[in-house]
């Protein structure tokens, strides 16, 4: 590859001033293009750049699957992850997470401190130690900048791999998706790129294996840190264990992880850590109200089973307790 | 199957892989689990599966905020094969299939009202501080494959 890019970075140089020439299909000027895309993916992505990124993620994510709209769930969510990524190393980003109103059972990180939990998620978990693990695998994946990493990757084979690839960052260059105008956060260019990290399937791909066992291990560590049993992301895992991937809509999320077997068999490895602070509190109901919903409730449509979906009463969000 | 939750408690019977048991409680790494036979504790560590529909027989719980646990059937884990993988992405479950997301446009007002509902640090505090949660000295875990660890 680095053979590869020396070429490439030796054509241009030798032939700056046919920068504009054609040579029959061979566009140059495109070629000149790839050339300062692969200079450009070697740097490293800044933390303001990380963060632009997954403002873009996340509008593409939001503009596929709405925001639930519990404002209290989406407040309570945002306590419990903040509480749990103060005990990361990255505590000051501009942590938020959303969750999705989909009876998907999914959870995931963005680059810069954005998570998204699903409703069908959270509606199968117990206790809030369990969200906390969830939330804390998610915080892991952030704090390690795996995603970064896999971007930085992913963007400069990319930009290697063809001229129109080559075409394509040039447009994200300019700012522009699909032809509109962004405005806002998404103004920028590691927005726009963000945003065309879902529209070319970048973002799906998934994470190795082991960055997955890692997230694991650190978020039992961060949720321990926070306080909560450890064992909640264990009892998550669990229960997702328990799950189908054909008749629960977690094909997804089977498909960008280990299977939860796999997980549950790594963090064995990690049992006398846990157990050490097993018997810190799992928070079964907290301030809140909790009830369970059957099939067919109108708040959870198309979720087969039953499970335990919280809700934040108004009086504990304006603290009457 | 132990007496009581703790690995030098007496072995009340073994317990074949798949065995089915209904969870009734969690007690740090331990739960407490029902066979047809005995109720006894296994290291939680050992279950495997989720939630199934049945209601535990002994709750009273019909009334909605009734007992966590009630319900929760779990598998004693073994080397099973499992074929939990989702063969492939059949299921059109909408708005977070790959395909779905591809198509997407950015909604930039969905983001703004995320950011909307964050908490910041001395709330997430005071939040923790409500149930007595306190910072907890965890000593690092164990290096993973590419580094990187602060």
């Amino acid at each position: 590859m680095k053979t590869l890019i020396h070429f490439l970075f030796m054509l241009a140089s030798v032939i700056p001033f046919a920068a504009h020439a054609q040579f029959g299909n061979f566009n140059l000027n495109k070629l000149t293009d790839a050339v300062k895309k692969v200079a450009e993916s070697n740097k490293d992505i800044t933390e303001p750049e990380e963060i632009s990124m997954g403002d873009g993620i996340a509008a593409m994510i939001l503009g596929a699957t709405p925001l639930h709209k519990d404002a209290n769930l989406q407040r309570y969510v945002n306590r419990v992850g903040r509480w749990v990524a103060m005990q990361s190393g990255r505590p000051d980003l501009p942590w938020a997470f959303g969750v999705l109103d989909t009876p998907t059972v999914n959870a995931f990180a963005l680059p810069g401190g954005k998570v998204f939990v699903s409703i069908g998620l959270i509606a199968r978990l117990t206790t809030e130690a369990e969200l906390a693990g969830v939330l804390a695998h998610e915080v892991a994946h952030v704090m390690q900048r795996h995603q970064i990493r896999a971007i930085q990757s992913a963007r400069s084979s990319a930009a290697l791999q063809s001229v129109a690839q080559a075409e394509a960052s040039q447009r994200i260059a300019q700012g522009r998706a699909g032809g509109n105008p962004l405005t806002g956060a998404l103004a920028n260019a590691a927005a726009s790129e963000g945003i065309d990290f879902v529209k070319n399937g970048l973002f799906l791909r998934p994470l190795d294996k082991a960055l997955e066992f890692e997230a694991d291990r650190i978020g039992a560590t961060l949720a321990a840190r926070a306080g909560y049993d450890p064992y909640g992301l264990v009892s998550a895992i669990q229960i997702l264990s328990g799950l189908k991937g054909e008749d629960s809509g977690v094909s997804l999320m089977m498909s960008t992880h280990p299977t939860p077997n796999e997980r549950l068999a790594e963090l064995e490895k990690f049992t006398a850590t846990l157990d050490k602070f097993s018997t810190q509190p799992q928070l079964g109901t907290r301030g809140l109200r909790s009830l369970w919903l059957g099939v067919g409730d109108p708040d959870f449509v198309g979720t087969q089973g039953r499970g335990l979906r919280r809700l934040v009463d108004d009086e504990y969000a304006s603290d009457a307790e | 199957m132990r007496a009581n939750p703790d690995d030098a408690a007496a072995s009340l019977q073994s317990l074949a892989a798949q065995a089915k048991v209904q969870v009734i409680e969690r007690k740090g790494a331990w739960s407490k689990v029902k066979t047809e036979t005995q109720t006894g504790w296994v290291r939680m560590m050992h279950l495997r599966g989720g939630v199934t529909l049945e209601e535990a027989p002994q709750s009273g719980s019909k009334s909605s905020g009734g007992g966590f646990l009630a319900g929760f059937n779990r598998l004693l884990g073994g080397n099973q094969q499992t074929s939990q993988r989702a063969q492939s992405a059949t299921v059109g479950i909408r708005g977070l299939s790959a395909e779905e997301l591809k198509t997407a446009s950015p909604n930039p007002q969905a983001l703004a009202d995320m950011k909307s509902f964050v908490c910041n640090k001395p709330d997430a505090e005071k939040f923790a501080r409500e149930v007595n949660l306190a910072k907890v000295d965890v000593a690092d875990p164990g290096e993973a494959p590419r580094g990187g660890r602060r």
